[in-house]
């Protein structure tokens, strides 16, 4: 046992010397942010212009709204880009948040089967579409992970006051696009954004049946809380600021997956401050 | 077939993120398995000799400690280099290094467990000759050790598989960022998750490819000659 006291020295100064090689620098931002932003492509098509623009070097996590929320709570992170209002609002009530604005938005829609057992593409809203599927009986795939798909799927569901039962709710506890393959595998509707649906359409066999309605507006918000170490705030605040009213703006609206734009700027004329605003039904 | 070829040209074609994530792989896994080493091989030495209750149940621990979950490894630091955890102020949270301790806290177990077994099994005459040629103590572990190295080898092959070719801690305690600590591992998850199959596949056989030319070389030159 003698040995390991000079071997703890070793270990600790071997420690300490892998750790100062690898901390990020004081140039460097981390951010969380939901994962069809990431997956889809759009920030590493945009984030190179602002490193050039600001020397600043961005991480990014790629997680759920929820656990993007999450980890801004804890510190971990110093800026987040979610799209679940609700837990943004949350995020408000608790005191927490020191910059935040909507900066793009797109829609979810409601995918299935081509078939289309339920007739979900001839519902009048969202809600009904909902109140179909489990109408029908037939299967739909769940994130189930507290993203802001899933809570989405929740308030609609809600709202329904129907449920699928038992084994017909597929809760796969994964991203979306893992969720959509599930979702193809077992020929079930599913609740996604456009984007990673957009992306995932060569490889899957569901396809949009519903689209129609604000109740299926998806908004995308950029948040600093106050919880972002102090050293780290220049950069969150350069990012979100040039995400939100910046260059960003046209880089987004020209950002394509599949041939098509999936990411739609933040209208100047709509309310950008609260988790709640909509874009405005004509644009959608 | 196509994800061999495909593999094969991401290699020929010298794909930089490629290469940039292999070397991250290899980096985070080396370091770790480096600093188990230091601290698992005298420590398991140090066991062999040790006697009482207390030796006893550390090494029991230590055999106990080698089926550590990953992800639960992975979890327990994130707690503890959180910003808002204990350790939060030295900012190791997703960097390579914090994947540097998570893969030497299940290398660890592996290699002193081992190393344990190894020096008890050498036989009875090795540690008289050691101990009539009363030579210092830290000499004595070199010795002995090096009479052992055939198995303490094989267990750090082992390790190494164990911490290369894993995903849980890697991406908690990583957070599979581009260009920072994204690993073999962590893209290949991330590739199928965004539907691209193919490379996923074709990144499955490079890392395949690494871990079995690293156990087929070590094993020929250092375990089978030996004995």
């Amino acid at each position: 046992m003698i040995l390991t006291i000079p071997m703890t020295r070793f270990l600790l100064a071997a420690a300490l010397t892998v750790a100062t090689a690898c901390a990020p620098p004081a140039d460097t931002l981390r951010i969380a942010t939901t994962t069809s932003v990431d997956n889809s492509g759009l920030l590493e098509a945009i984030l190179p212009a602002f490193t050039r623009d600001t020397g600043y070097r961005v991480h990014v996590i790629a997680t759920g709204s929820g656990q993007a929320i999450n980890l801004g709570r804890r510190g971990d992170v110093a800026m987040l880009i979610t799209h679940e209002p609700i837990g943004e609002r949350a995020l408000f009530d608790d005191g927490l948040v020191r910059y935040y604005r909507k900066f793009m938005f797109n829609r979810f829609v409601i995918a299935g089967p081509p078939g289309d057992p339920a007739r979900v593409s001839r519902a009048a809203s969202a809600v009904d579409a909902m109140r179909r599927i489990a109408a029908a009986g037939a299967p739909f795939a769940s994130r189930g992970d507290e993203s802001g798909t899933h809570v989405r799927e929740k308030t609609l569901w809600a709202a329904a006051g129907v449920r699928p039962a038992g084994s017909l709710l597929i809760e796969t506890g994964q991203g979306m696009a893992s969720t959509l393959r599930v979702a193809s595998e077992r020929q079930s509707y599913v609740l996604t954004d456009e984007a990673t649906l957009a992306q995932l359409a060569p490889v899957v066999a569901i396809g949009v049946l519903f689209m129609r309605d604000d109740a299926l507006s998806n908004t995308y918000a950029v948040s600093i809380l106050t919880t972002t170490r102090p050293h780290r705030s220049p950069a969150a605040e350069s990012l979100a600021r040039w995400l939100a009213e910046g260059p960003a703006r046209d880089l987004i609206a020209g950002f394509e997956a599949g041939g098509r734009q999936v990411f739609f700027p933040w209208p100047p004329d709509a309310d950008t401050l609260t988790p709640e605003s909509m874009p405005g039904a004509t644009r959608q | 077939m196509t994800a061999l070829s495909d593999a094969l040209r991401l290699i020929v074609t010298g794909d930089a993120d490629v290469w940039h994530i292999t070397a991250v792989s290899l980096f985070v896994s080396l370091a770790a398995l480096t600093l188990a080493t230091a601290a698992g091989v005298p420590l398991g030495y140090a066991l062999a000799h040790a006697r009482g209750r207390a030796a006893r149940s550390v090494s029991s621990l230590l055999h106990t400690l080698t089926a550590l979950p990953t992800v639960v490894v992975g979890l327990l630091l994130y707690f503890t280099l959180s910003a808002s955890g204990p350790l939060g102020w030295m900012e190791l949270l997703y960097t390579r290094a914090a994947m540097v301790v998570g893969q030497t806290v299940l290398a660890l177990p592996i290699v002193a467990a081992l190393t344990l077994v190894a020096v008890q099994r050498l036989p009875a005459a090795a540690f008289e000759t050691a101990a009539s040629l009363g030579l210092s103590p830290m000499t004595r572990l070199v010795v002995l050790v090096g009479e052992a190295r055939g198995a303490i080898v094989s267990a750090l092959l082992l390790a190494f598989a164990r911490v290369f070719t894993e995903l849980g801690a890697a991406v908690i305690l990583g957070g599979n960022i581009r260009g920072e600590t994204r690993t073999l591992t962590t893209v290949i998850a991330l590739e199928h998750t965004k539907g691209d199959d193919a490379r996923a596949l074709a990144l499955g056989v490079i890392l395949l490819a690494i871990a079995l030319a690293v156990n087929t070389l070590v094993h020929s030159r250092w375990v089978r000659g030996a004995r």
